[in-house]
């Protein structure tokens, strides 16, 4: 065999493995991709669980301390901000005016014991309670897609890819200290 | 034990190592001894065994699993965050069904949670599992009545179990819960799929000096040569495909293991 023929076949597999890890690397940044979107999706299913307790304890909270009006009215304009929110960063930073918002009102409602050892307001902040545990944890795993993969967008050779296909970094769902509700259920 | 000591052992603790990094470190959880794990020690063997014939009993008819776990502090994590890492780790409930109830008791906290997996929550919601909280569980173990506490908690909890099973669950579940497991990334298959299309790739580009190296990236990441090969693999595979394979320790006593259930946090709890 002529050597020409052997540089020649050493170049063609060179050309395959590069090609074949391309295509790799982009099928594996699509499923990642995609992840990423479906466990947003289950982020989105606890925000709207969220807005939808939310009238209710607003109605609850109202019975008892309706002078309360300025947190309560705090409270319904970060929902129906949230309900016009379109991208993931106003969803977010939304999520998190709507919870420092609750977090006021729960600051507030140590005042009311009444309201306190009301049973339906008990219940919805059980409900509340859950809910935002359940955000909490759909929020870490979207959290941990996410880092996995804007690492691996801006390593090499994703960013390769990345670049010509146009993945984009995704935004981490962070939640600052003011925002971060934890209902707490006392006796 | 000679293995214990090569370097390729050594190399795949390191590899692990930085893995388990890369996934932000979950706490430790312990391994269930059985559908009651008692870490804490206030049950007696009576209620011990009143419990699991009631888990027993529940689980047979509806394929529903409760797990009760007992500590004496879960610090530094909150109870809700090591509940779910426990939750995660046990895989309490069916697969696919989603019908796992974790009962924790942390005695030193004085805090108590009770978490659902996804297919329990329209059966008991949130405030329900409150509810039950309030009238069973709390009132005893403020007096110091742990055991009797978690059997009427756990009567309670089972019979709405039971008293919805049949169709309850099975019927209400396609609505509530989101089978989210179906889209996690990667699947034990794609990675193996991916691992074994790199191997190949790496073959045939006639690297011949890399071949060796490439079954232990660790050290094929050392070299100067071309380590970029590699670069995929942590990052794909870190995201939970480990915690599948190594999470359990089941083995212990004659205890099979829960069903493959996950959960997202749903639930209530609270302190006594």
């Amino acid at each position: 065999m002529k050597p020409v023929w052997i540089i020649l076949g050493v170049l063609v597999l060179i050309v395959v493995g590069v090609g074949g890890t391309a295509v790799s690397k982009w099928n594996q940044l699509v499923a990642m991709d995609t992840d990423i979107k479906a466990k947003w999706a289950q982020v989105e299913n606890q925000l709207q669980r969220r807005a939808d307790l939310i009238p209710n304890l607003v109605e609850a909270v109202k019975g008892f301390a309706a002078q309360e009006r300025t947190i309560l009215e705090a409270i319904a304009n970060a929902r129906a901000k949230m309900a016009g929110a379109g991208s993931v960063q106003d969803r977010i930073a939304g999520s998190n005016e709507l919870s420092s918002a609750l977090a006021r009102l729960l600051v507030v409602v140590e005042n009311y014991p009444n309201l306190k050892s009301d049973a339906t307001f008990i219940r919805l902040m059980d409900e509340l309670a859950g809910t935002e545990n359940r955000l909490a944890v759909e929020r870490k795993r979207y959290n941990d897609s996410v880092q996995v993969y804007n690492v691996a967008i801006r390593q090499f050779p994703g960013n390769l890819i990345a670049s010509v296909s146009g993945f984009k970094e995704h935004p981490f769902f962070e939640v600052p200290p003011a925002a971060r509700l934890v209902p707490q259920v006392k006796f | 034990m000679a293995w214990l000591r090569s370097p390729w052992f050594c190399a795949w603790l390191i590899l692990l190592a930085f893995l388990g990094q890369v996934a932000a470190a979950p706490p430790q959880v312990p391994s269930p001894v059985g559908p009651v794990t008692d870490l804490a020690g206030i049950l007696d063997a009576a209620t011990r065994q009143r419990l699991e014939q009631i888990i027993l009993e529940a689980r047979e008819r509806t394929t529903a699993e409760i797990a009760i776990l007992t500590v004496p502090s879960t610090a530094p994590e909150t109870i809700e965050e090591y509940s779910v890492a426990v939750f995660d780790r046990w895989k309490i409930g069916k697969r696919g069904q989603d019908n796992g109830l974790l009962f924790l008791v942390a005695v030193q906290d004085r805090r108590l949670r009770i978490t659902t997996g996804y297919g329990l929550e329209g059966i008991l919601p949130d405030g329900k599992i409150g509810e039950i909280r309030d009238r069973e569980i709390v009132p005893r173990f403020r007096a110091g009545r742990y055991a009797e506490g978690i059997l009427r908690g756990t009567e309670a909890l089972a019979s709405v179990i039971l008293g919805q099973g049949q169709d309850g669950a099975r019927g209400k579940q396609p609505a509530a819960p989101p089978a989210r497991h179906r889209n996690r990334f990667p699947s034990r298959s794609t990675g193996i799929l991916l691992g074994i299309f790199i191997f190949l790739v790496l073959f045939s580009a006639g690297l011949s000096s890399v071949d060796r190296s490439a079954a232990v990236p660790v050290r094929g990441r050392r070299r100067r040569g071309p380590s970029w090969w590699f670069g995929s693999g942590p990052g794909g595979f870190s995201s939970g495909g480990f915690s599948g394979w190594s999470g359990g320790g089941f083995s212990s006593g004659s205890f099979g293991g829960f069903g493959g259930g996950s959960t997202g946090g749903g639930g209530a709890g609270g302190s006594w």
